[in-house]
């Protein structure tokens, strides 16, 4: 899974990553971010860029599993 | 059943580099401005990820020899006068882009010690030059411009459909990513700028471009041309990842298991920075010929290339922290990348004013049908035609809201299509979005249907398409509104998949990413046309040849094998 969690120590409720992601993979529960939608993450990284306290660490493996041409 | 009216003169949809554009200059004509995203304006589809080239002709450049290179390389199927007016428009744009970015505190363009533009040969480039642009950076700018320029956003929308009133485009319907709300939307012009569809296979970002600006175009009734030319990129086999125009500039090797480099038969003047059609056609080539694996090799690029690269493409090189391997000091295994109408590959056919034919309706960037590339021509050109067609496509919707009477659509009008959008909700069983995004991707990026055709391969595709389109699309149930987007997504995939598939099977010869077994020759006797597709009266997809006008270089004759 390229997205698996966010670091709860070091996450400051900020929401960066919830506004961003293309693919709508975070979801909110009053400021609190959880994955709502991890198996979405394509992965981009823009979640890890962005975030300001280094919480999340992306995975390059495919969310989903995808045909390979050959 | 609608939640909401939204009125404004000018609706763009889609918020990347051309729909910013687009939006920006729309708005300085005086206009209300509406641009809506499926995400994020400035997180939200290929701009991000533009990994770092962008075509931009000097104004000390001679534009001869460029337009000459451009329309060659882009093996002549390129609208010419889209050609010379992006090698007038691009640098004046790209410095005015440059210049917001620095008004921001963003550094866009690349620059040398002295100051001047960075500009390299990349993929493709004979006597052209590439500059190297921060796409994040240019992405926050145009976000920054867009809210400066009091451009209205709506973000986290999926536009599903262009509204019509008698012939005339006047609006689009709106779906809430997350809250599932509906939206009417109201305009007098559309500018549909949201990208083409990758049907969420390779290529980092792309996987919420799934086509609906080329789809809801095609159920309106505008032209889409150039669809045979669906495109590739290329990847690590182990990981989605990009900047090979880059890694090329920088003197990456592409290495089969006989430890050749390749290419060097393929495309012998530049070898290793070869087109992106030449590329990916012979990777799948050496595959089939039994020399695969094939790698991509950075060992003997510079420190100094080294550290551009890890800069501009910060994503790429997180993909390779994340899989354990230093590029820079061993091969990696490599792939072509199936791309769909993501970045090239054709899409909504447009005039010189980004007008396409069904009145109010213009396009911008990628969702267009390209028309600066003919086949791929050289690297980079994507960028500097989001600024030109964001910039043309924004200033004619604007002029044409200037002139186009209120429509006065009602929600009423529009409430049977809203309720067909929203039935996944209510279906009680059904497959789910992901169950046949795969069966299409399936489909698609066999090796002899993405790569190496046939009409054998190419109509077996088209009856795979055909029953997903028939049985499994209007089987897709939704959970809630990310399930309902996913679902929707369905729907213009398949669309965009029966075009690619027919196109294809329409083109009787072999021309850029189009490489056929039966017709292995470039044809330019018979061939040298765009492949149009249209919706027919009774529904169905027509899909034809047509002539084109070459102004400026006479257009080649004879039959020779692709080059």
């Amino acid at each position: 899974m390229a997205i698996r969690d966010i670091d709860r120590v070091k996450c400051n409720d900020c929401g960066r990553c919830y506004l961003i992601c293309p693919m709508d993979v975070f979801g909110k529960v009053g400021r609190r971010v959880y994955l709502s939608n991890p198996e979405d993450c394509m992965p981009c990284y823009l979640c890890e860029i962005d975030c300001p306290v280094d919480a999340i660490t992306i995975d390059a493996e495919r969310g989903r599993p995808i045909p390979l041409p050959y | 059943m609608i939640n909401k009216t939204i009125d404004t003169d000018v609706l763009v949809v889609g918020g990347g580099l051309a729909g910013c554009e687009a939006a920006i200059k729309a708005k300085n004509e005086h206009n209300s401005v509406l641009l809506v995203d499926k995400g994020y304006v400035s997180r939200s589809g290929a701009s991000p990820f533009a990994a770092g080239a962008i075509n931009v002709c000097l104004p000390e450049d001679d534009k001869d020899v460029w337009l000459r290179e451009i329309v060659e390389r882009g093996e002549y199927i390129n609208d010419q006068e889209w050609v010379k007016l992006q090698l007038e428009r691009g640098y004046p744009l790209a410095m005015e882009l440059d210049e917001w970015g620095r008004a921001f505190g963003h550094t866009i363009f690349e620059r040398d010690e002295q100051g001047n533009l960075l500009r390299k040969k990349a993929r493709g480039n004979i006597n052209t030059r590439t500059c190297v642009i921060n796409a994040i950076p240019a992405m926050d700018t145009m976000r920054a411009k867009v809210i400066e320029s009091k451009v209205s956003l709506l973000e986290r929308v999926m536009v599903t459909d262009l509204v019509l009133d008698q012939g005339r485009v006047v609006g689009a319907i709106g779906l809430g990513y997350r809250d599932g709300k509906v939206y009417l939307l109201r305009a007098k012009s559309v500018v549909l700028s949201a990208s083409g569809c990758g049907f969420k296979l390779f290529g980092m970002g792309h996987r919420n471009l799934t086509g609906e600006g080329q789809a809801m175009a095609y159920e309106a009734g505008a032209m889409l041309r150039n669809i045979d030319q669906a495109m590739s990129n290329t990847t690590a086999r182990a990981a989605d990842n990009h900047g090979m125009s880059l890694m090329a500039a920088a003197g990456g090797r592409f290495l089969n298991s006989l430890g050749e480099e390749f290419m060097w038969n393929y495309e012998p003047e530049i070898g290793n920075r070869a087109r992106l059609s030449k590329l990916t056609v012979a990777i799948a080539r050496e595959i089939a010929a039994g020399r695969g694996p094939v790698y991509m090799d950075l060992t003997a690029t510079s420190e100094e290339d080294q550290k551009l690269m890890r800069k501009i493409v910060p994503e790429a090189f997180k993909a390779f922290a994340s899989l354990k391997i230093d590029p820079f000091k061993e091969k990696v295994e490599w792939m072509p990348a199936f791309k769909g109408t993501v970045m090239h590959g054709g899409g909504i056919h447009i005039d010189i004013t980004g007008a396409s034919n069904v009145p109010g309706l213009y396009s911008a960037g990628d969702c267009s049908c390209t028309p600066e590339h003919g086949t791929w021509s050289i690297t980079g050109l994507n960028l500097t035609f989001a600024i030109v067609s964001g910039d043309i496509a924004g200033r004619s919707a604007a002029s044409y809201a200037r002139e186009a009477a209120t429509s006065g659509v009602q929600k009423s009008d529009v409430e049977e299509t809203v309720a067909s959008r929203l039935a996944p909700l209510d279906a009680k069983v059904g497959l789910t979005p992901d169950e046949v995004i795969y069966r299409m991707q399936k489909v698609l990026i066999a090796n002899d249907v993405a790569y190496i055709r046939s009409d054998a391969s190419l109509r077996r595709a088209l009856g795979e398409i055909e029953s997903i389109r028939e049985e499994a699309v209007p089987s897709v149930k939704a959970r809630n509104s990310h399930e309902l987007v996913k679902a929707l997504e369905t729907r213009s995939m398949i669309r965009i998949a029966e075009m690619i598939v027919r196109s294809c099977l329409y083109r009787e010869e072999s021309r850029g990413f189009h490489y056929r077994t039966d017709y292995p020759l470039t044809d330019n006797d018979d061939w040298l046309k765009w492949i149009m597709v249209q919706r027919d009266e009774q529904g169905s997809m027509r899909v034809w040849a047509q002539n084109f006008p070459t102004p400026y270089l006479p257009a080649p004759s004879g039959k020779y094998p692709p080059k």
